[in-house]
């Protein structure tokens, strides 16, 4: 054959085609075996590190939420005289065995009483605190107060209407929530102002927590029947001012003050298990994809309580708070042969789930509840 | 007119660019491994630091006094039946009198030794 030093015009041989194109196969094969395992390997890295987060998530609101459990609202009496409760802890109380817990506290530095509404000319909690001066039987409904009344800035209380978060609360009669602190702390309680007092210069002014005061005659009073747990068709027991010693402070006290949140498992809008912090305005998922949330309580005397509810002498004596979040894959990994096999793991009093092909995290953690025990 | 080659490739050269492309290829699955690591080792520091803040609120619950571990620090190896080691150093009156200093330190090793430190002060309350 002649061969043109320019132009070569031989073409390619069967054989060579077919070498050529066996080893592009082989290549193509492996760059796509390595292309489907990438993508697999992705997704399933990115529900791994979803479900994390999830979990890290839920125990972040939780520990950070049980830590400051009773801060401000330890000891605290309702104007009913039942102890506003600082925890609450329901057993399997939400879906599939999963547990329920509430904690709540005063919101640190909220005096958010919002902007003035008319007709009011001062915000309720910029009023001055005043101090009982507990000269007076328990039984009576009139308490004395230290200051005088018609002295700036304590007048406040007497000349001027207050107003927090919208609404108004109007002297002399003004049913308006207060919170009386023992000079020790030992003692909180939530009552209801329902006459403010002023004798003139000289004589002691005095402040009325009425008996019986129906919600109906207390401004907002949804708000607070809310924060204590009752309905609007009751009456506060109220008169026990004069329970409290000498010296006890007084303040104007805001229900939106106190913080309580609920968590608790139910299934949301995607059909999958997530854990929910109720704050009052209804349930919002704070984490999806949570498979268990289970909680172990131990006492002051080391018992500890796993497997049902605690009882209201129990709580005060909590002091230790265990809490586990499970969090689950949103989906399930069976395309190997034989598939991922996991299981939902036992924890506490809540027994192991049947196997199947999620993947799950588990993440623990004690907290010590700060403000329990210390009077 | 320029000169053309018009050679192809050996089926040695084909074989060599191959390999090549072989090797970079799996460079680039490796990565996925380091990806897998990544995710796996958040997960580890997540449950060290847990574990490391357990030791720390159960100290905060016990009197000042009873404070105290021997030998100090002391050392649990496989907390709860997992691969952490926990190491509890309690210094009194550290760094005044009335305050103890807690150290706790979670070491687990995978490829190479890992570690989560957490300090706290503790005062005496009465």
């Amino acid at each position: 054959m002649k061969r043109f030093p320019l132009k070569n015009h031989q073409g390619f041989t069967l054989v060579e085609l077919l070498v050529a194109l066996a080893i592009s196969g082989i290549v193509l094969t492996s760059i796509l075996q390595l292309f489907s395992n990438s993508q697999e390997t992705y997704s399933t890295q990115e529900d791994v590190a979803a479900m994390q987060q999830n979990v890290r998530t839920a125990k972040l609101f939780l520990e950070r939420d049980i830590r400051m459990a009773g801060s401000g609202a330890m000891n605290l009496q309702g104007p009913n005289q039942a102890p506003v409760l600082p925890l609450w802890f329901e057993n399997g109380h939400g879906a599939t065995g999963t547990d329920r817990l509430t904690v709540a506290y005063e919101r640190p530095g909220s005096d958010g009483c919002g902007t003035l509404t008319a007709p009011a000319t001062i915000l309720c909690s910029d009023l001055p605190t005043l101090t009982l001066s507990g000269n007076m039987p328990p039984a009576s409904t009139t308490a004395e107060v230290v200051e005088e009344l018609s002295d700036a800035p304590y007048d406040s209380w007497l000349d001027e209407t207050c107003s927090c978060n919208g609404i108004v609360y109007t002297p002399p009669n003004p049913n308006m929530p207060f919170v009386v602190k023992s000079p020790d702390q030992s003692r909180t309680g939530l009552l209801i102002a329902t006459h403010i007092g002023n004798n003139g210069g000289g004589s002691s002014d005095n402040l009325a927590n009425g008996p019986n005061v129906p919600y109906g005659q207390i401004p907002g009073a949804e708000a607070l029947y809310a924060f204590l747990g009752e309905d609007s068709s009751q009456s506060l027991a109220n008169k026990q001012l004069n329970t409290f010693t000498a010296g006890s402070t007084i303040d104007f006290f805001s229900p939106q003050r106190m913080y309580r949140a609920d968590y608790y498992v139910a299934t949301d809008a995607n059909g999958t298990m997530a854990l929910y912090r109720d704050t009052g305005a209804g349930g919002v998922v704070i984490a999806g994809d949570i498979e268990d949330f289970q909680c172990a309580f131990e006492l002051d005397d080391g018992t500890v309580i796993n497997n049902r509810d605690l009882t209201a002498a129990e709580i005060s004596d909590v002091r230790l708070v265990k809490v586990h979040v499970i969090g689950r894959s949103a989906h399930q990994y069976r395309n190997r042969a034989g598939g991922f096999i996991g299981q939902r793991m036992a924890l506490e009093d809540h027994g192991a789930g049947a196997a199947d092909n999620y993947r799950r995290r588990l993440l623990t953690v004690t907290v010590k509840v700060r403000n329990f025990g210390l009077n | 007119m320029r000169t053309l080659n018009n050679k192809g490739f050996s089926l040695i050269e084909l074989l060599i660019a191959v390999t090549i492309l072989a090797v970079g290829l799996l460079a680039v699955a490796g990565l996925q491994g380091t990806a897998i690591q990544g995710n796996s080792h958040g997960n580890t520091i997540s449950q060290a630091t847990a574990i490391a803040q357990d030791r720390i609120e159960e100290i905060r619950d016990m009197d000042y006094a009873a404070i105290a571990y021997n030998p100090n620090p002391s050392i649990e190896t496989n907390v709860d039946g997992t691969i952490y080691t926990r190491e509890t150093l309690v210094e009194d009156d550290t760094p005044i009198s009335d305050l103890k200093r807690i150290t706790v330190t979670v070491r687990w090793a995978t490829n190479r030794p890992h570690e989560v430190v957490l300090r706290t002060i503790v005062a005496n309350g009465g």
